[in-house]
């Protein structure tokens, strides 16, 4: 779930049609506290330029969010971060499945992952357990050795 | 780190800048080069007075020739020891002990652009980091503000060498023009802001910062002496392991009080800067006076500097 950021002086909504719902409590706390807001319901990647120019004009102290379908919340993601936002700037969620990438500790073959804790890496056969460590260079979670 | 190896140095040349700063090129004894030093670096020197030894803490530049390593010190009024020192009792050719540099105000490397705000001689680390910057062209940018033009330690060398991309600010004379931090409201998304100078500035830029919205992570700054504690009152500590009990009192540190006490805790800035000398709370409610840890760090009252944080009443060290 998304939680408020206090002392922001501006939130910038992104969300896809999936992601909404998922905004409206963050608006109504925007809207309650009078704190400056853009709000964007994309549509189209056609929109990609008015995307980059929106970010490209944010100011220090804009927060942002990101709703929506897996592709969508990746896409305007790296987009933020090329102009500039970190994770300190922003949240995202995702609404439906996720797909992540696995990298196996043995052979460091990259597995394909949605909801599954166990699974086989396709490359060498080693029983992995899906863990919840992270690299954001490989973009990818880390595959252990399933201990019996 | 607790870092007990010292450098020793020759003064090759002493340069007044203004009236009130004076800069030093110190270089190696035996001819070869001093250690290199990334951009906000600093080295402590260890000045041989007769009461013993003063340490003081300067950040390093080099604006002349490589190898060499400079500092610049503004005579302080009073002065604490270390700039009466510097100025009156360091000539040419004298040798002197410095430390290692250490970097505990480095540059981001995730930052878009850089933004450095500067008051009087706390334009020193920035002339190392714009130096850094300049080589690995990445964008940046000057606020410095000075009493005159006269007083403005290196005006020439920056005017010349960044043109573009530095702002001065002068409190007398002609054309007066403070630095305010209201310039903080228009830094795009990706800047990082880094302050240098007195207490109050500070203080009144990070609390500006931070409500403009600036997350932590973005801003920066550096103490060369510890925060100003106008209500230090003493308190007490119990060592969890061993159950021996000491009181700190008002004019001491809970890091002097445990140094003296045999407890080896290492440290390394003096100031709240670094983290070195962290230590562990078990329970008790601490005054923080740090830069160092987050606001979640801080209000989980289980951890501490000992070099500048306090604590109320009776506080459980987990040593």
């Amino acid at each position: 779930m998304f939680s408020y950021m206090e002392g922001k002086r501006k939130f910038l909504f992104c969300m896809d049609s999936e992601g909404v719902r998922n905004l409206n409590f963050l608006v109504c706390q925007a809207l309650n506290e009078n704190v400056l807001f853009d709000f964007h319901i994309f549509q189209e990647e056609s929109e990609e330029s008015f995307v980059n120019n929106w970010f490209s004009k944010q100011k220090m102290g804009a927060y942002l969010y990101i709703s929506g379908k897996e592709d969508f919340v990746k896409r305007i993601k790296d987009k933020a971060i090329m102009a500039g936002f970190t994770e300190h700037d922003m949240q995202s969620l995702i609404n439906g499945p996720v797909n992540k990438k696995l990298i196996c500790c043995t052979c460091h073959g990259v597995n394909e992952v949605s909801d599954q804790t166990h699974v086989v890496c396709v490359h060498c056969g080693q029983e992995l357990e899906v863990s919840d460590h992270y690299s954001r260079r490989l973009d990818a979670y880390l595959g252990y050795v399933t201990i019996k | 780190m607790h870092q007990k190896s010292t450098l020793e140095v020759r003064v090759k040349s002493i340069i007044k800048e203004t009236a009130t700063i004076k800069r030093f090129t110190l270089q190696a004894m035996n001819g070869s080069k001093l250690p290199p030093f990334s951009g906000g670096s600093h080295i402590t020197t260890h000045l041989p007075k007769a009461s013993g030894a003063l340490e003081r803490s300067y950040s390093v530049f080099n604006l002349s020739e490589p190898g060499s390593i400079e500092i610049a010190v503004r005579l302080a009024e009073p002065s604490t020891g270390g700039s009466e020192y510097w100025h009156h009792h360091v000539s040419e050719g004298d040798v002197l002990k410095v430390s290692y540099p250490k970097n505990h105000f480095p540059l981001s490397f995730q930052a878009k652009h850089h933004v450095f705000y500067a008051a009087g001689i706390g334009i020193t680390p920035f002339l190392s980091m714009m130096s850094e910057l300049s080589a690995k062209k990445q964008s940046f940018e000057l606020h410095y503000a000075a009493k005159s033009k006269e007083q403005c330690a290196f005006f020439d060398f920056l005017s010349q060498t960044y043109p573009g991309q530095c702002h001065f600010y002068f409190s007398e004379g002609e054309n007066r023009q403070r630095l305010s931090a209201k310039l903080l409201m228009d830094h795009r998304i990706g800047t990082h802001v880094y302050f240098c100078g007195p207490e109050k500035m500070i203080q009144e830029f990070t609390i500006a910062a931070k409500s403009y919205g600036y997350p932590e992570f973005n801003v920066h700054y550096e103490r060369f002496a510890p925060p100003e504690k106008k209500d230090a009152v003493p308190f007490w500590i119990t060592l969890k392991q061993s159950g021996k009990q000491f009181e700190v009192p008002e004019e001491s540190s809970l890091l002097d009080v445990l140094h003296q006490n045999g407890i080896d805790i290492p440290f390394s800035c003096r100031v709240g800067g670094c983290g070195t000398c962290e230590v562990k709370v078990a329970e008790g409610e601490i005054d923080h006076y740090d830069a160092f840890l987050t606001d979640e760090q801080r209000d989980s009252n289980r951890t501490m500097l000992s070099c500048v944080s306090r604590g109320k009443g009776n506080v459980l060290l987990d040593l």
